[in-house]
């Protein structure tokens, strides 16, 4: 029973997704909805086992001060505040709201002249925008103005909203933008664009030396096989640069048939044999057959 | 046989269905004439049509002389016990202009089109702003509705306003259809070939089954696979653990699960070895499962007590952090062995060539194609695509599993069958040749 009930269950479920695939009926594909939704609960819930597992792993070592035990210090310091940095804190402390408008009594010398005006209470690094101007004393045209207030990094609140100012009309915007927590919030924003994104850019570009290395060892001609490989790369290489045209014009077109034909084929071979393999899987894991990982051989 | 049946059962309910003959209204002879086609469902050859799941209704038309300027296409939900009669012209503006009348809008003020936008989506009154078109759409306008519910659609001629989805005015009458609703069928009709596919591969697994039950199914030798077991026994001797990488995507790619299926192998082997296995995860669920995978490997060699929870680690799901910490892992431990079976990206030769400078056996598999030439430089072993998914059948040499892996060849060839088929007939289409002119590829297999 502990190993069956599992595969029936994965046959169930499973084999209701693949004729899913074929009902069009909106009463069948709801069901797969909620399935789906399902599974992406179950993911989430995951990642709490996920920071279980990290504490797991990481504190025994620094705790026995094995090698390199400062790194898992500080990969156990960095989550830590990321989760806390990432929580919506504003739902626990109260959300102000980032500004306010509002109109004073009307000016008649205003009215005279057909004109409103709009005043700007706000500290010097907001930003408050009166249609297109941006000044802390705005005389506008009479009629509807969109008032925007923000700061300028990222990770603040902002302000929107819309006047209809008569003509006399004084307005006055108050507005002081909070700092948002959580995803979005700015002290992630900051350390997600100015520590985690450089070091990501890093990795990446020490890319560029693992492939000079790895093409230094794949491209000597031990056998044909090998000699062939060589040939193709050399022939590709050359027509990339501006030397291969340089040396003689049917280079690219010979690397294009190289890529077109020869490569692409094999591409094909392989991206078709890995789909009807991947086929297969799946039928292996919902029709029970494979059942190693419930504890069959 | 019970596959069979069901195939012949399905395609029974989906001959049963009504068919799809466009229905179609016209108007008075001295009027424009319309041509409405409306399309609940799809055919089983072509690709005009909508996916017939109630929640769709594809809408398209023609009129019989060229007409300046746009259609806007409204509809509204029919009131239950609601008669309307077939379709029929009517105005939607009060006088030529550009103010939808409060007649025709059913509830709520009168909206000036000339200065609201009415993109699609947008509710005025009892209507809701289907699309827009310049000219007639004899290609269908897909909408999609509610289940169960009756709408009736008016096609409204119009000229557009300088501002997005504004219009200045609606000369002449619209159009109303006759009440539509959704259509449900049983059976998607174009997907029959993947049906068909599917039932072949049915068919080949039992007549393969069968097959594996009297004589043993001859699968060729693969060299990486086999070295999986070789090279467990090399960490034993040099006593350095075993590094499982399960890829750098989420559980339910399929690359994912032909990795977590083998891991369940080489957990046996290592339990039957006594090496320490790590295995590095991209994403939590994907370590639970690993977890529970290994220590089922551990129990099926009959050593259960020797899995260790904390050595299926979840790393992190950003691809060049899980490289960092992979090569960390990788320098700081020095397994004598490195399996690097699943998806892999950017990273895959990062994680394969420090591996190879760690001097670890390395064996990789993989399906994603731009990866496979860095794995087959910087590793010993390589499994190309399909070996990855077959690799799990190699180890067990279950005859079941194996019968799946020939009717998978058996798939192959009627594909490769397929593409010569249909590389012939898009030669002769583009010679001219009738009929091939008068399908493509799509119109079978979408």
């Amino acid at each position: 029973m502990k190993n069956t009930a599992p595969v029936l269950l994965g046959m169930v479920v499973g084999c209701y997704m693949v004729v899913e695939y074929f009902i069009p009926h909106y009463a069948v594909r709801d069901v797969s909805a909620h399935v789906l939704q399902w599974g992406g609960l179950v993911a989430a819930a995951a990642y709490v086992m996920g920071g279980i597992n990290l504490v797991q792993v990481t504190w025994p070592k620094i705790r026995r001060r094995e090698q390199d035990w400062g790194y898992k210090v500080v990969l156990l310091a960095s989550a830590a505040i990321m989760m806390l940095v990432g929580l919506p804190w504003r739902a626990l402390i109260g959300v102000r709201a980032p500004g306010y408008a509002w109109k004073l009594a009307p000016s008649p010398e205003l009215a005279r002249r057909h004109e409103a005006r709009v005043l700007v209470e706000a500290p010097d690094d907001v930003i408050v925008a009166i249609g297109t101007a941006t000044a802390r004393d705005n005389v506008v045209a009479p009629g509807e103005v969109a008032i925007k207030a923000s700061r300028r990094p990222i990770g603040y609140d902002a302000f929107e909203t819309k006047l209809v100012l008569a003509p006399g009309d004084v307005a006055i915007v108050a507005a002081d933008p909070q700092m948002q927590w959580g995803a979005s919030g700015r002290v992630r924003t900051w350390i997600y664009d100015y520590v985690f994104a450089p070091c990501n850019a890093t990795m990446f570009a020490l890319l560029a030396f693992f492939v000079a290395s790895a093409a230094f060892r794949a491209f000597r001609a031990r056998n044909i096989e090998a000699a062939l490989l060589l040939g193709s790369a050399i022939i590709v290489l050359l027509a990339q640069a501006p030397i291969g045209r340089w040396l003689t014009t049917s280079l690219p077109h010979l690397s294009d048939w190289i890529l077109d034909i020869l490569s692409n084929g094999s591409r094909r071979a392989i991206i078709m044999g890995a789909a009807v393999g991947a086929i297969a899987t799946g039928l292996r894991v919902i029709l029970g057959i494979e059942r190693s990982h419930l504890g069959g051989d | 046989m019970k596959a069979f049946v069901i195939v012949m059962l399905l395609a029974g309910v989906a001959a049963a269905q009504e068919r799809i003959q466009p229905e179609i209204i016209e108007n008075k002879p001295d009027q424009t004439q319309w041509r409405i086609e409306v399309f609940y469902d799809q055919g089983w050859i072509g690709a005009k049509g909508v996916e017939p799941d109630g929640r769709h209704i594809g809408l398209g038309w023609t009129r019989d002389r060229v007409v300046d300027g746009s259609v806007l296409v409204l509809r509204r939900k029919l009131v239950p016990g609601e008669v309307t009669d077939k379709g029929h012209p009517l105005r939607i503006v009060d006088q030529n202009g550009s103010r939808l009348s409060e007649k025709f809008l059913g509830r709520g003020p009168t909206i000036d089109a000339a200065t609201t936008p009415l993109a699609p989506g947008t509710v005025v009154g009892d209507w809701t702003v289907v699309a827009s078109s310049d000219g007639d759409h004899p290609e269908l306008i897909t909408d999609e509705v509610e289940p169960n519910t009756s709408y009736i659609y008016v096609l409204a001629p119009a000229l557009r306003g300088t501002p997005p989805d504004t219009y200045v005015a609606f000369p002449g009458d619209a159009i109303q259809t006759w009440p539509l609703r959704a259509h449900t069928a049983w059976f998607n009709r174009r997907r029959w070939m993947h049906l068909a596919l599917i039932g072949l591969i049915a068919a080949a697994l039992g007549g393969y089954t069968w097959l594996a039950k009297r004589k043993t199914l001859f699968v060729r030798r693969l060299a990486g696979v086999d070295a999986i077991e070789n090279a467990v026994g090399r960490s034993t001797e040099m006593g350095r653990p075993v590094l499982y990488v399960t890829g750098v995507e989420e559980t339910q790619d399929i690359q994912t699960i032909a990795s977590l299926l083998i891991l369940g192998h080489v957990a046996k082997i290592t339990a039957e070895y006594d090496t320490d296995l790590r295995v590095a995860n991209a994403y939590p669920l994907t370590m639970v499962i690993a977890e529970e995978v290994v220590r089922q490997g551990y129990a099926n060699a009959g050593r259960a007590d020797a899995h260790r929870p904390e050595n299926i680690m979840f790393i992190t799901s950003e691809q060049f952090a899980f490289a960092a910490g992979v090569n960390g892992m990788i320098l700081r431990e020095r397994p004598a062995t490195n399996i690097f079976f699943g998806r892999f990206y950017g990273e895959s030769l990062m994680l394969a060539e420090t591996g190879f400078l760690a001097g670890a056996i390395q064996i990789a598999g993989t399906a994603e194609l731009t990866q496979l030439p860095f794995f087959v430089s910087a590793c010993d072993f390589t499994l190309l695509g399909e070996e990855l998914f077959a690799c799990s059948a190699y180890l067990t040499r279950e005859p079941n599993q194996l019968a799946l892996l020939k009717a998978g060849d058996v798939l192959k060839v009627v594909i490769a069958l397929l593409v010569v088929g249909f590389t012939v007939c898009a030669t002769l289409a583009s010679q001219g040749w009738y009929p091939f002119t008068r399908f493509s590829i799509e119109d079978v297999m979408p």
